[in-house]
């Protein structure tokens, strides 16, 4: 029990400190599972930091393997919840910090004015997204993502049956690259 | 209370929209608290590369439901990306309270966030993901969720427009803007933390905005 309640804790925390998604929780992560508590080795934390990518959803899922490997299904229900309570929370807040946003006028103008961080932090993701495939496999991603770039724009495919199109697709042009 | 009542003519003036306005917005949209849901559970066990789910919650609400105006739709979320802890799922709740109630707000946040921890189980346990054909259809979903991405910071950077009439070319706050989110995303692709670049980039946006 007392450990279900340290992972609740441990996720919980980490969560309030992961500024920017997951990125910012490895490292709070690694600190805590691997330095502090040693429940798990560095190769197993990167082994599901890689399966927490390729799962559909929130990145932060990567908190939930970890209480898994820990402490079985009741540390991954610990895990997801402690995980997932604080930004539920913060949510509950940020109504009312909008609504003062939207009726004083200097808050309105510090928020327009913070705006090239959101954007910014936006277009670094795509090009490190961008960045990491390129340096796999260029043709492909070129391929692909030209083709789904014209499929969107021209209105052919809505969001997830062009990110399946597009898993498809990259599965056959590598395939006839191989061959 | 000071009022933003006379900036009727600009984009700002879809803005002072307080709550109850938005969930009238929500219902003539015709978005339900359903399609909420179920937008969620989607996203949950379809939404594969994790760039590709902001800018769904783009296309549902701004493009394809009108339920929100781009405007509102940013302000929301620069503020979820300011707060610290997972945007995305501030953003959810949020958005799911502000439109439907915090019940709703709640199971839609449960309905992305539960299938995806057991996707991530499945995965882990039953999936070779070193398999050559595996490894393929995952980068292709990446690649996927890039073209969503790039899509809609191609439209977020006109939010740096607002409070604005004049042409872009002249709009001297909004190349101050653009310059300052090329310094941010090369900083953040040099691998600074995300809290630092945040902490240091507040006052020097705000000090670029009294400046400008």
């Amino acid at each position: 029990m007392t450990i279900l309640l340290e992972l609740f804790w441990t996720c919980f925390q980490t969560s309030l400190v992961s500024f920017g998604g997951v990125h910012g929780g490895i490292s709070e992560w690694q600190r805590v599972f691997v330095t502090e508590r040693g429940w798990l080795t560095a190769e197993q934390l990167m082994e599901s930091y890689v399966v927490g990518q390729l799962a559909p959803g929130p990145s932060m899922v990567v908190a939930v393997l970890l209480g898994e490997r820990v402490a079985g299904t009741p540390g991954a229900v610990a895990a997801f919840l402690g995980t997932y309570t604080a930004p539920v929370l913060f949510a509950l807040g940020l109504g009312a910090l909008l609504r003062r946003v939207r009726e004083v006028r200097w808050m309105r103008q510090v928020e327009v004015a913070l705006r090239p961080l959101v954007v910014g932090f936006m277009a670094a993701t795509a090009l490190g997204i961008a960045q990491a495939q390129w340096a796999e496999a260029a043709l492909p991603m070129l391929v692909v993502g030209l083709g789904a770039a014209a499929c969107y724009a021209r209105g052919l495919l809505r969001p997830v049956p062009l990110m399946m199109s597009a898993g498809a697709a990259y599965w056959l042009v590598i395939v006839l690259l191989v061959r | 209370m000071e009022s933003t009542t006379t900036a009727n003519a600009s984009p700002l003036h879809a803005l002072e929209a307080p709550t109850p306005e938005v969930v009238h917005a929500a219902r003539t949209s015709g978005l339900r608290p359903r399609d909420w849901i179920l937008f969620h559970l989607k996203i949950g066990l379809f939404g594969f590369g994790h760039g590709a789910i902001m800018p769904m919650y783009e296309r549902v609400l701004v493009r394809d439901s009108r339920a929100l105006t781009a405007e509102q739709f940013h302000e929301a979320l620069t503020m979820a990306l300011m707060l610290p802890g997972p945007s995305l799922i501030t953003l959810s709740m949020h958005l799911g309270k502000v439109l439907f109630g915090s019940a709703i707000g709640l199971l839609g946040v449960l309905a992305m966030c539960i299938p995806g921890a057991l996707w991530a189980l499945f995965i882990i346990h039953a999936v070779p993901v070193r398999d050559p054909t595996v490894h393929a259809l995952f980068r292709g979903f990446t690649v996927g969720a890039l073209v969503l991405l790039v899509d809609m910071v191609r439209r977020m950077q006109r939010g740096l427009r607002a409070q604005s009439d004049v042409p872009a070319r002249r709009d001297r706050r909004y190349l101050w803007r653009l310059a300052l989110t090329g310094v941010v995303a090369a900083l953040l692709l040099a691998h600074v933390p995300m809290a630092y670049v945040a902490l240091g980039g507040v006052p020097v946006c705000l000090a670029v905005e009294l400046l400008a």
